[in-house]
Parts: C-alpha cells; sequence; structure tokens
C-alpha cells in the first residue's frame, strides 16, 4: 500500500492516458471477491496520506471518527508498468505509471443493479469466468449489458486450481474446457456485434486478452508471460511464438519442432504447445507440492528462476505452492498488465462512447469535450449512483468526469432525466459543494478533478433522483439514462407497528429508493407501501437495509408476493359500452391484444409517445402489421404515459371528441394501472373506441362524468374479450453432478417448470437450465437442494412475461385462483367480475 | 325502536337519501316514543324559560319522519311560539345549520340527532340528543379488565352513569365517565367554555387507559380512533350487542399520512368551506396565510355537500382541505379525483414538521398549531415523491395569482407564446390550460399540424337520453 498525498493523486488524476476505470463482471461463487481481494492487497492501494498530509483531512474530524462506510466503491490502484511492458502501450507520454480505478460493486452484486451503474462510468471490464463451468447466466446478462454499453471485456478464467485438484482435468481436458469458454464469450460478444465502434472486442489468448488463474492460490497468467520466457529460451520472436501457444498447434521434445498436427510423420503423439509449454511446469509444482514432494518442488522452482527466502523454504504443501505459484506468476501482474495494456483510457474510449452516452447533436461543444475527454471543455458529469453516506441521510453523488473539469464551489446545471435543453424543467443551477475522492472507507477532498475520473460530489443529493447529468453548458443535452435490466417481478409490503414510525419508514423508503436504482416504491391508495425487486433474495437484502439503516424503526414485513400483469388473448366479444353516472354519455369500445413484439418495443421505448405521429404510424405499419391510419389515431399510451396499451380513437366525425380526449387519456392511464380481473397492471392491450355520445351541454360531460366511465368500459371491453394474467418467468440455471439430472428434471416439473437444456460439460458435472415461474420460486433453492442433497445450486434471472392459458372467470382454473387470491388480498370483493357488470345496455 | 343513526357525512350528495327504500328507514316514532324519545317536556321547559318565540328545529335527513309530530307536539305545549323544520342541512346535519336558521328569523336551534357540538357564533342551541335503548349490563360484562375511560355516543349519554357503575363493581379497573359539557341553552358569546366531552384522568395520561366506546360505528368513533392515543380502543354496537376491539385505527393512520403525502405533491389547493362553526372563518383565513406562506396557489370554494362529480369539474386543483367540524372533516372515500384533506394534514404537508403520530381535529387547536408552526422555507429544494416516484420541485406560484414565476435572464420586451405569458403571469389555471390538448376552439396561434377541419353539419341524436332515437335496442 502506498500513501498519495493530495498533490500526488492530482498528478495521476491528470494523466489521462494512464487511467483505466474498469469495472469486475463475476458471479459470486466464480472468485470475484478473492480476485478483487488479490488486486487489492497486491498492488498499491490508493490511501490518503495520514493526518497532516491532506489539508482538507482535519477539517472532517467527524467523518474520520466515524468512520465512513460505504456500500459501494472505487477501489483506485497505482500500478507501474516495466519498460519491456510498455512496448505494448501506443501512448507512452504518461510514463509507466498507472491509476486503475476498480468500481467494485459488493453487496447483492449478482443482481446486477450496481454493477449496470458502474458499466456506465467504465471502459472496460474485467470479466471472471469460472474454468470448469463457463458464464453463468448471470454473468451474461451483466456482460451484455457491458456490450451495449460499450465497455471492453477482457476476461479471466478462474478457479483453475478447482479443475485440476478437484475434478482432476487432464492438461488436454483443461485445454477443451479454456477454449470452450473462450469461445462461448467470443459468441456471446458476436451476438452483440451491433455496437461496432469498440472496433473488435473479441477476446483471445493469443492477444492477451483472457488470463488463465487461481485467484485463491494467488496466480495468474496471460500467454504474454509466457511467450517472454520462451522467446528467449527459443530465440523465437515473441509475437510468434504467443501464436504457437495456443490453438492447434504442437511441440515435438524430441525433434524441437514445430507442427499444427497431434502426431507427427512416424504417427507418434506429439503434445499441444500449451499443454506442453504452458500447463505442464503448472501442473508439476501442483503434483510436487502437493504430494509432499517438497525437494523436487524446490528444485523444480530453481530451474524455473524462482527465488525463495529462506522463510517461504519452511513451508509445506498448500502454503508452499501458494509461494511458489505466486512468485511464479503472480497473479496481480498478470491481471494489470492485461487491464493497462489492453483496456482503452478513457480518452481513447470516450472518442468512441461519445455519440453513445450523449443524447445532443454528436458536433455541439459537450459532445467536442466529451469526445476528446478535454479537461478545458464544459463539464459533463455523470452521476450513476447516489451513495448513502455514513448517517443515511445525505448521499454521495457518484459518477465520472466526462468532459471539463469539476471543482468545490463550481455553480452547475443539474439535469434530470426529464429535462428539455431549452426547459427550466427538471433544472438546478447549484454550487458543488465538496469534490472528494472515495477509497474504500475513507474520502479526501480534491482541489479539482479533470475529466476522464471517477470521483464523488457532496451538496448536490436533493436535486438528484437516482441519476443525472450535470453541466457547465447551458446548451448541453443529458447524457444517456442507465437502463436497467431487472424487472420488478416480486413485490413486497412493509408497514410499522406504530403509526409514530410512519414519516421514519417512509424517509427510509425515499433513501432506499434513491439509493439503489433497481428498486421500485410505490404506495397504494390505502396507504400501504410495497417495495418490488427482482427476486426473493434481493428483496430481503433490501428490506434488512431498510430496517437497519434507512429507516431505523421496527418494520413490519408481509409475505412477498408475484406481480402479474393482466391482459385480453382476443378481441372483445362485442361492442361494450358504458354510461357515465348522469346517462347522459356514453362510450362505445372494443379491446384486443398487442402483439408480443409491439409490446416489447413499446417497453423498450422504440415505440414511444414522443416524435412524429406520423413516422411512428408508419414504423407501426411497416414492423407489426398495424393499419397506417389506425396507427395515426393512436391518443395515448399507458400506463406514465409510455406503457404498452394503446387507446386508438376509431371513430370519425364525433362532436365535442377533441374536448373529452384528455379525459379519456385519464381514464386510461387510471384503468391501465388496475386492470378489472385482478386489480394488476395492464399490459398489451389495444383499446379502440368505437363511437361516443355525449352532452351537448359541456359541465354534463365533464371530467366526473367522463373518466369513470371510461374506466368501466375499458373492463367490460377487456373482460369480453378473454381477459387473462401474464406471470413473470425466471431462467434457471442449476449446476449439479450428471447423475441428479433425472432429479432435477422432476424438480421443475413439479413446480410448473419447463427444462430446456441440459448441459453435460465433463463426465461428473452438467448445467440444466430452465424456465420457472416467479410464483413457484419461492423455497425453490432450498427444495432443489433437499431434492439433491444440497449438491444443486440455483441462478435465477428474470427472463420473460408468460401468458397464462385459461379462462379467469372459470371458477375451477388456477388463473381464478390467482386473481381471487390477489383480490383478496386488496381488499376489493373475492369475485372476479364478468363484463356484464360494467357494460350496459 | 330503531336508531338515530349517524348524521349524513359531508361527502354525501343526497342521492343515498333519494335511493333509500324502506327497509332501512325507520317507522315513524309513535306518539309515546316522540315524547321520550325527543324530550319533549324537557324542550318545552327550556324554551319557556329561555322566553324564546321563533324556534327552528333541525332535523339529520333520518329522523325528518318524526318531524311533524314533534313539532306538532310541540307546539301543542307552547301555543304562541313559532316553529319551522329545517330540513336538507346544505352541509354535515352534526353542525347546526345557521343560516337557514336565520333565514326564518329563529331566535333558537333545536338540534336533533347526533352532533358534533360545534358552536354557533350567532344564535343559541339547544341539543336534543335522543335516548337510545341499552342493555347496559350486557356491556359491562362483555368489557375486559383494565383501567378504562368511558364515552358513549350522544344517544346512550343517559346511560353513562349506570355502564360506569356496572364497570365499577366489576372491578374491571380505575373507571372514568366522559361527560357531555353541554350547558342547557348554548348561547354564543355568553358561555365562555366550549361544550363537548370531557372526562377528568386523575393527572394520568390518557395512554394508560382503555377507551369504551359505546355506540354504532360511525365517524364520531372514526374521530376518537384518530385523535385519541389510548391503550386500546373498545366499542359496543348496542343494538348487535357487540363488543369488539377496534384494530383499524393504523391503517385509518396510514391511510391518512398516504393523504398527507399527496397533499405535499400539490401546487393548487382548493379550500372547501364544510361548516358554519364557529371559527371556521378564522381557520380559513389561518390556512389561506398558511398557504400564502408556502407560495402556494389556493381558491375557495362552497359546494354545500361534497360529492366527487363537483369535485371533479376543477381538475386544475390537486388537493382539496375540508374546513368542517370535526367529526366531518375526514373524507375516506377513494373515489375523488384529487386528495381532500384535513387541515391538520394541509398543516403537515406543508410544514416540514415530523408527524408524531398524532391528529388534530378541533379547530382551536388547529389554529394555534397552524400559527406555531413554520412552512417549508428552503422553496428550493424539491422534495423526492413516492407516490410519482419523481423528484417534485415546488412551483412558485404567487398566491395573488401574478408577479410569479419569472425568467430572471429573460431580456426580451415583448411577452411572447403561451408559456411565455404563463411563466410571466405565474398563474396556475393558465399553465394548467396549456397542459391540456384541448384548448377550446378557435385556439390563438394554434399551431397544431391537426388544425381540425370544418365538419358538415351531421344530424345529431333525438330523443331523450336513456334511449335516443334510432338507436338499436336489444
Amino acid at each position: 500500500m502506498v500513501n498519495f498525498n493530495t498533490g500526488q493523486i492530482h498528478d495521476l488524476m491528470s494523466k489521462v492516458d494512464n487511467i483505466r476505470n474498469i469495472s469486475v463482471i463475476a458471479h459470486v461463487d466464480h472468485g470475484k471477491s478473492t480476485v478483487i481481494d488479490c488486486l487489492a492487497t497486491e498492488v498499491s492501494t490508493i490511501l490518503p496520506a495520514k493526518a497532516g498530509g491532506g489539508r482538507y483531512m482535519d477539517t472532517h474530524a467527524d467523518e474520520q471518527e466515524r468512520g465512513i462506510t460505504i456500500k459501494s466503491t472505487v477501489i483506485p490502484m497505482y500500478f507501474k508498468l516495466s519498460d519491456d511492458q510498455m512496448e505494448d502501450i501506443s501512448t507512452k507520454e504518461h510514463g509507466n505509471g498507472f491509476l486503475i480505478n476498480l468500481v467494485n460493486s459488493p453487496g447483492h452484486a449478482e443482481l446486477s443493479s450496481e454493477v449496470t451503474a458502474a458499466l456506465r462510468i467504465t471502459d472496460g471490464a474485467l470479466v471472471i469466468v469460472d474454468a470448469i463451468t463457463g458464464m453463468s447466466v448471470q454473468t451474461e446478462t451483466m456482460f451484455h449489458q457491458a456490450l451495449s454499453e460499450l465497455v471492453k471485456p477482457v476476461v479471466m478464467i478462474n478457479r483453475i486450481d478447482h479443475a485440476m485438484l478437484k475434478a482432476e482435468f487432464s492438461q488436454e481436458k483443461l485445454y477443451q474446457s479454456f477454449a470452450r469458454v473462450v469461445e462461448n464469450v467470443n459468441f456471446s460478444i458476436s451476438a452483440y456485434q451491433g455496437e461496432e465502434a469498440t472496433g473488435n472486442p473479441i477476446v483471445s489468448p493469443e492477444l492477451g486478452t483472457v488470463a488463465f488463474g487461481s485467484a485463491l492460490h494467488g496466480w495468474a497468467f496471460t500467454l504474454r508471460q509466457f511467450a517472454v520466457r520462451y522467446s528467449k529460451q527459443f530465440g523465437i520472436n515473441r509475437t510468434k511464438i504467443i501464436e504457437k501457444l495456443w490453438g492447434e498447434n504442437y511441440f515435438n521434445a524430441t525433434t524441437k519442432e514445430w507442427s499444427t498436427k497431434s502426431a507427427d510423420t512416424s504417427g507418434n503423439r506429439q503434445d499441444r504447445a500449451f499443454n506442453m509449454l504452458v500447463l505442464d511446469p503448472i501442473y508439476k509444482i501442483y503434483e510436487l507440492a502437493m504430494n509432499s514432494r517438497k525437494d523436487e518442488a524446490l528444485a523444480f522452482a530453481a530451474k524455473l528462476d524462482i527465488a525463495l527466502t529462506s522463510e517461504e523454504r519452511d513451508t509445506t504443501s498448500k502454503a508452499l505452492l501458494k509461494v511458489i505459484m505466486h512468485k511464479f506468476l503472480p497473479a496481480a501482474e498478470a491481471l494489470m498488465e492485461m487491464i493497462c495494456i489492453h483496456l482503452p483510457s478513457p480518452k481513447k474510449a470516450q472518442l468512441y462512447r461519445c455519440d453513445y452516452l450523449y443524447e445532443g447533436p454528436t458536433d455541439d461543444e459537450s459532445a467536442t469535450g466529451i469526445r476528446n475527454c478535454d479537461p478545458n471543455g464544459p463539464l459533463m458529469f455523470y452521476v450513476s449512483k447516489l451513495l448513502p453516506a455514513s448517517d443515511m441521510r445525505r448521499f454521495y453523488a457518484f459518477g465520472r468526469v466526462f468532459s471539463g473539469t469539476v471543482s468545490p464551489g463550481m455553480r452547475v446545471r443539474i439535469q434530470g432525466p426529464d429535462y428539455v435543453p431549452g426547459n427550466r424543467k427538471d433544472l438546478h443551477i447549484k454550487p458543488i459543494q465538496r469534490t472528494v475522492f472515495m477509497v474504500g472507507r475513507g474520502v479526501t477532498d480534491l482541489d479539482h478533478c479533470s475529466a476522464g475520473n471517477i470521483v464523488s460530489l457532496v451538496g448536490i443529493d436533493q436535486f438528484l433522483l437516482k441519476s443525472g447529468t450535470l453541466t457547465t453548458s447551458d446548451t448541453a443535452h443529458n447524457m444517456k439514462t442507465i437502463k436497467f435490466s431487472v424487472s420488478p417481478v416480486m413485490q413486497v409490503a412493509v408497514g410499522v407497528q406504530d403509526p409514530k414510525n410512519l414519516p421514519n419508514l417512509l424517509e427510509g423508503l425515499k433513501r432506499l429508493s434513491r439509493s439503489d436504482p433497481c428498486i421500485h416504491v410505490s404506495v397504494s391508495e390505502s396507504g400501504e407501501y410495497t417495495i418490488a425487486g427482482a427476486g426473493e433474495l434481493y428483496l430481503e437484502a433490501c428490506l434488512s437495509d431498510l430496517e437497519n439503516d434507512y429507516a431505523r424503526v421496527p418494520i413490519i414485513i408481509n409475505c412477498p408476493v408475484v406481480n402479474y400483469y393482466e391482459t385480453v388473448q382476443a378481441t372483445s366479444s362485442l361492442t361494450c359500452m358504458s354510461k357515465s353516472a348522469n346517462k347522459h354519455n356514453r362510450i362505445y369500445m372494443q379491446a384486443a391484444p398487442i402483439s408480443d413484439e409491439l409490446t416489447k418495443a413499446i417497453e423498450e421505448e422504440e415505440i414511444n409517445p414522443h416524435g412524429d405521429a406520423k413516422e411512428r404510424a408508419r414504423r407501426m405499419a411497416n414492423d407489426f402489421e398495424w393499419d397506417s391510419n389506425e396507427a395515426r389515431k393512436i391518443w395515448c399510451f399507458a400506463p406514465d404515459d409510455k406503457g404498452p396499451n394503446i387507446l386508438v380513437n376509431s371513430t370519425a366525425g364525433i362532436q365535442y371528441l377533441d374536448e373529452i380526449k384528455d379525459m379519456c387519456c385519464g381514464g386510461l392511464q387510471a384503468a391501465a394501472h388496475s386492470g378489472p380481473c385482478a386489480g394488476e397492471k395492464i399490459r398489451g392491450c389495444r383499446f379502440n373506441i368505437m363511437d361516443v355520445v355525449l352532452h351537448a351541454d359541456s359541465i354534463h360531460r365533464g371530467n366526473a362524468q367522463i373518466m369513470p366511465t371510461m374506466r368501466a368500459v375499458i373492463y367490460a371491453s377487456m373482460l369480453s374479450a378473454k381477459p387473462t394474467l401474464q406471470e413473470p418467468v425466471y431462467l434457471v440455471d442449476v449446476q449439479c453432478p450428471s447423475s441428479l439430472n433425472t432429479s432435477i428434471c422432476s424438480v421443475f416439473s413439479h413446480r410448473r417448470g419447463q427444462v430446456i437444456e441440459v448441459n453435460t460439460h465433463s463426465s461428473s458435472m452438467c448445467n440444466v437450465k430452465a424456465y420457472l415461474p416467479v410464483a413457484e420460486s419461492f423455497g425453490f433453492t432450498a427444495y432443489l437442494r433437499s431434492a439433491t442433497a444440497g449438491q444443486a445450486f440455483p441462478q435465477m434471472v428474470f427472463d420473460h412475461w408468460s401468458t397464462m392459458n385459461g379462462d379467469v372467470t372459470d371458477p375451477a382454473d388456477k388463473i381464478n385462483a390467482i386473481c381471487r387470491a390477489i383480490r383478496k388480498r386488496k381488499g376489493v370483493g373475492e369475485n372476479v367480475p364478468t363484463y356484464g357488470k360494467y357494460h350496459e345496455l | 325502536m330503531s336508531d338515530l343513526k349517524a348524521p349524513v357525512a359531508v361527502d354525501s350528495d343526497g342521492s343515498e337519501a333519494i335511493q333509500r327504500t324502506g327497509v332501512d328507514s325507520r317507522p315513524a316514532a309513535t306518539r309515546e316514543e316522540a315524547l321520550e324519545l325527543y324530550e319533549i317536556q324537557h324542550t318545552v321547559d327550556m324554551i319557556r324559560s329561555g322566553g324564546y318565540t321563533r324556534v327552528a328545529l333541525q332535523f339529520p335527513d333520518e329522523l325528518l319522519a318524526d318531524s311533524s309530530l314533534v313539532s306538532t307536539l310541540l307546539q301543542n305545549s307552547l301555543p304562541d311560539v313559532c316553529l319551522c323544520t329545517l330540513a336538507d342541512t346544505s352541509l354535515g346535519s352534526c353542525c347546526v345549520d345557521e343560516v337557514a336558521a336565520s333565514h326564518n328569523g329563529a331566535d333558537l336551534i333545536v338540534h336533533y340527532g347526533r352532533t358534533c357540538l360545534s358552536l354557533t357564533s350567532r344564535i343559541p342551541v339547544f341539543y336534543v340528543f335522543g335516548r337510545e335503548p341499552i342493555d347496559t349490563m350486557d356491556c359491562v360484562e362483555k368489557m375486559p379488565k383494565g383501567d378504562v375511560l368511558v364515552v358513549c355516543d350522544a344517544p346512550y349519554m343517559y346511560k353513562i352513569g349506570e355502564i360506569a357503575g356496572g364497570l365499577r363493581r366489576r372491578g374491571v379497573g380505575s373507571v372514568v365517565e366522559s361527560r357531555f359539557d353541554v350547558p342547557g341553552v348554548y348561547v354564543p358569546g355568553a358561555e365562555k367554555r366550549r361544550p363537548g366531552r370531557v372526562w377528568d384522568l386523575e393527572g394520568r395520561p390518557l395512554s394508560e387507559y382503555n377507551i369504551l366506546f359505546v355506540g354504532q360505528e360511525s365517524l364520531t368513533l372514526t374521530n376518537i380512533l384518530l385523535t385519541q392515543r389510548c391503550r386500546t380502543v373498545f366499542s359496543y354496537d348496542p343494538l348487535k350487542r357487540v363488543l369488539r376491539e377496534e384494530t383499524m385505527a393504523n391503517r385509518h393512520l396510514a391511510r391518512r399520512y398516504h393523504m398527507v403525502q399527496r397533499a405535499r405533491d400539490a401546487d393548487t389547493i382548493g379550500i372547501i368551506v364544510g361548516t358554519q362553526a364557529t371559527g371556521y372563518l378564522g381557520l380559513i383565513e389561518a390556512l389561506k396565510t398558511l398557504l400564502r406562506r408556502a407560495r402556494k396557489k389556493f381558491y375557495v370554494f362552497t359546494v354545500g355537500k361534497l360529492n366527487v362529480a363537483k369535485l371533479a369539474n376543477f381538475p386544475e386543483i390537486n388537493a382539496y382541505v375540508l374546513v368542517a367540524c370535526p367529526e366531518n372533516s375526514i373524507v375516506d372515500s377513494k373515489e375523488f379525483f384529487a386528495p381532500v384533506v384535513t387541515p391538520y394534514e394541509l398543516l403537515l404537508a406543508v410544514s416540514q414538521r415530523e408527524w408524531s403520530g398524532d391528529y388534530v381535529t378541533d379547530f382551536g387547536a388547529l389554529l394555534s398549531e397552524i400559527e406555531n408552526t413554520s412552512v417549508v422555507e428552503d422553496d428550493d429544494v424539491p422534495h423526492y415523491s413516492l407516490i410519482t416516484g419523481k423528484l417534485m420541485q415546488r412551483r412558485h406560484v404567487d398566491a395573488q395569482g401574478s408577479g410569479g414565476e419569472r425568467e430572471e435572464e429573460s431580456t426580451s420586451l415583448v411577452v411572447g407564446v403561451d408559456r411565455e405569458i404563463v411563466r410571466y403571469l405565474g398563474s396556475a389555471g393558465a399553465e394548467y390550460l396549456l397542459s391540456r390538448s384541448f384548448r377550446g376552439l378557435g385556439h390563438d396561434g394554434a399551431e397544431e399540424e391537426e388544425q381540425t377541419e370544418p365538419m358538415v353539419a351531421v344530424e345529431g341524436k333525438s330523443g331523450i337520453a336513456r334511449a335516443y332515437a334510432r338507436e338499436p335496442r336489444d
């Protein structure tokens, strides 16, 4: 560890070519924490100089005393490349000292919300993959996000020790396993080739973008290191030999000749170069050390030029193994080298990420500033997350300077997600109080921070919701808001025993919801608070944060429940009509389903209420088979003006219709939040207004008459159009011994699951992929464990919404039972109504 | 003998009264019953001793059936007094309808049925609560042990001593009975005390007591649940002879707190006049001052009894505050398009006070609360609303409706298009109009592409609304 004073930190921050902002993508089981620990202990973590060193430190003694604990943070590291390694770096003018900001996302990292926030402010990602099982479903999801954010990946294949010792892989099998992982990663990448700006993000060991190792035992390597070693030995150019060390290249130890075939001319087996030159020494060290052949091990180490101190020589077996391997192939060095050489500097990355990141025109001053990573340009700062301070009341605005320089006292424009240039909505102009550099548990005040760096700002949190853009340019547009891939499929209601704690609960919920971008907190009419999130485990973690950190009052937690959507399966069997309360106004309507593709397109905001109606109509006609005349008569999307339900005005020439348009839309917005069957949200429905009769006197066709009528007729038309529910479905990945394969399949079938893929990747292990309704996932992990004697562990990611078949109105049907249960919970009459309740004659 | 029903709530639109069928309405009282139930003799004595000459009898809707009988009985004993009957109060029937009474030049109002005991400002009032039968022994036996404060609904007040005595004899614990502190005739100005329920807990806090409420489920009970922070509230329904523990208080409060949150998001507030009880004008003034300090736009409405349609005619109002008597101000309906809150809730919404779980409905207490509370001064900081899921920026609307938010940077001489005008005027109404898609015909400067073409006149519907001519019939 090295202590840097503020001046030195500033110096590092100004050398933008030598900065690497990286995130880590990994599944927890694959050794993410060990890798990070390994890096953090081996490399110089930058710590602020102790008292007296930094002139700002003393002013915030209170913070020092309390020991700021921050949930998600950056680990800044300092690493010096050797001159030899510098050869592979294209821009050298900033010397060979590198500042690596590793944005760590502890906590429920496997649930990707924190990772998504981290990806935005980093340019490269270290993807950690298990040598045996390959990418997990969750890693894959995150990996896709990284690619869509134009973050360049490098891969580390981890847990080789596990493959060698526990699974007893042979050298060739290990190679095959590596090759398969690399192939999978590249397959994933090529599936995302749409984003070509990063150039060619394909990873390969020959290029040095794949590292192999065991973080647990402290070692890792890239082919580059072996190439350096062997280029001396064989006297071959390093770049040439690196190619020989991977793929179908074989070396004949007797003839000392290279070939591309696994057998020589006389038919003798030749060893793969990778196995022989790379894996063999490693296997040998493991064998000697683990089998207590200490002298041989030491001799072999000496042969490899590994110098050991006398103390180290005294260790045995595993400790000895670690010492030797660590000296032989130091993990931190290999990874750091890979990161510094192959991941882009902010300057390089912003050049191609700019167009993706910035919503405004590509040639205004802000875009130019971002593209050039210009410290003298207008300030462009993206706040990716609000980090709760230790008192859990205020937040640090955590993010990255993309252009310009930020300093305390600076007045900045704080632009929220609804900000439109030239308008004052969602805009605040406020000074920044402090600019702080977060290091683990502490903060250091900085005088300024220039483009390309990751910092936290103090004093502007009240003006930010979850993320936002800060700028000094009047003309700047927003930086693109991060899309989070987590859907709130499960929710839990919370409350307090003593009503006087309500304000605390509410404050806590607000804080929770602001600091976690994937949590949806909502309040029902009845004053009940619900937290919706991606799954059971996630909600549990959030609830404990809420109770202990944010609200700090005892809370009552109800059982988690699954969120459903209501939809229809057919066109209404008749044109429904409802009358207003005064019987003077009538609305006639039919409901019909919207195709899955269009529903998704609306949810992903490809089809949205903004922009030119004609353009949208053309797209809907071309891509989704809509009648373009009808598509032009779309009145609104719902809920929240952007959801996947559409109100279409199919009438012509009706007097006063313009006047009630807003009211009709309002009626749909309200109805879409709570459908007729179970009061769940409506999804994938279109509502056609067929005819309208209005009273001639405007006071009798006011809001109070139209809105409830609209809601009633929407309910009637849905109930006459084969209404049903959509339930969320998880994609489950189970890794288990092959022998358990069948019992796992039967576990799934018990729980309405559907096995889609069984992947055997070695004689003993296999992966089972299956769809599992979220409703069946409660306690699934425990159930699976007991069914397999603890040998199988599932990972679940939300995959899609599945329309349930059946008849809502049939009391014998399962859907009806679900509806009744939801209705009971919500305190509305248990019976699902028929359309007759809302349809009038 | 049927019950004296709860007063018609102020949010009832009267349709309930019209649609009510015979099943629900009690049979008219017989002469003998009426003498007892309506305390005829006592009333006669009061009127005589006070020397009143024009007396207004105010009946709630559900007792209207007996009004002529009562009127006749009184008239028989008071041949020289001019009696008139007031019905269909314009506001809540628990409040004394002073305005209607003064139309008749009455010098005394006799109020029948349940009352909130609000004060009048000009005309003296005599309250007749009525007397309902009750099995006090049953009530006493069902009450669990523990120190208890006995509160009776008005028609059962005459038996409170019996109930309290019974409880003491059973030895449930320390028993305190509440009294109705009502003078025979309340004369405005002459009385220093305000009438109401009073009790003496001998210095112990209420939180150590249970409350026994005798009466049917009513707004009075709701009010007690919300405002009295005791151990547990038990309610005894003499009709059903059931004692039950009231557990809804917390949910009630949670729901009310939700209303506070919604009111906090509101920029434009409607103040609804829902009572004529003394002090309402003062309270309205206090609320106006409060809203002015909070820089919110407000309008005052008198709409008589509330209903959804009436309030929905003002879509630009984001929240309403109902100034009504303590028992009537809580409107617990999900139907309204905008939240309807009580003055205390509004106070919580615009101030930064931490809510302690207390609830105030009393006018006097409210006034002092309002005066002692500072509103949110730091106008610039938006607040995060869980209801919209967004940061809510307070709109800087000047209460006077002009000279509001102006572009500081604007140097333009001519006020341009719509948005500029709104900004210039700072008028909430104008801003709302802008957000609508339909802004009236012949809208100046309308640049919508879809300028509707003039239509050829077509023949409209004819006939009556419930079945127009040429309409398909099944």
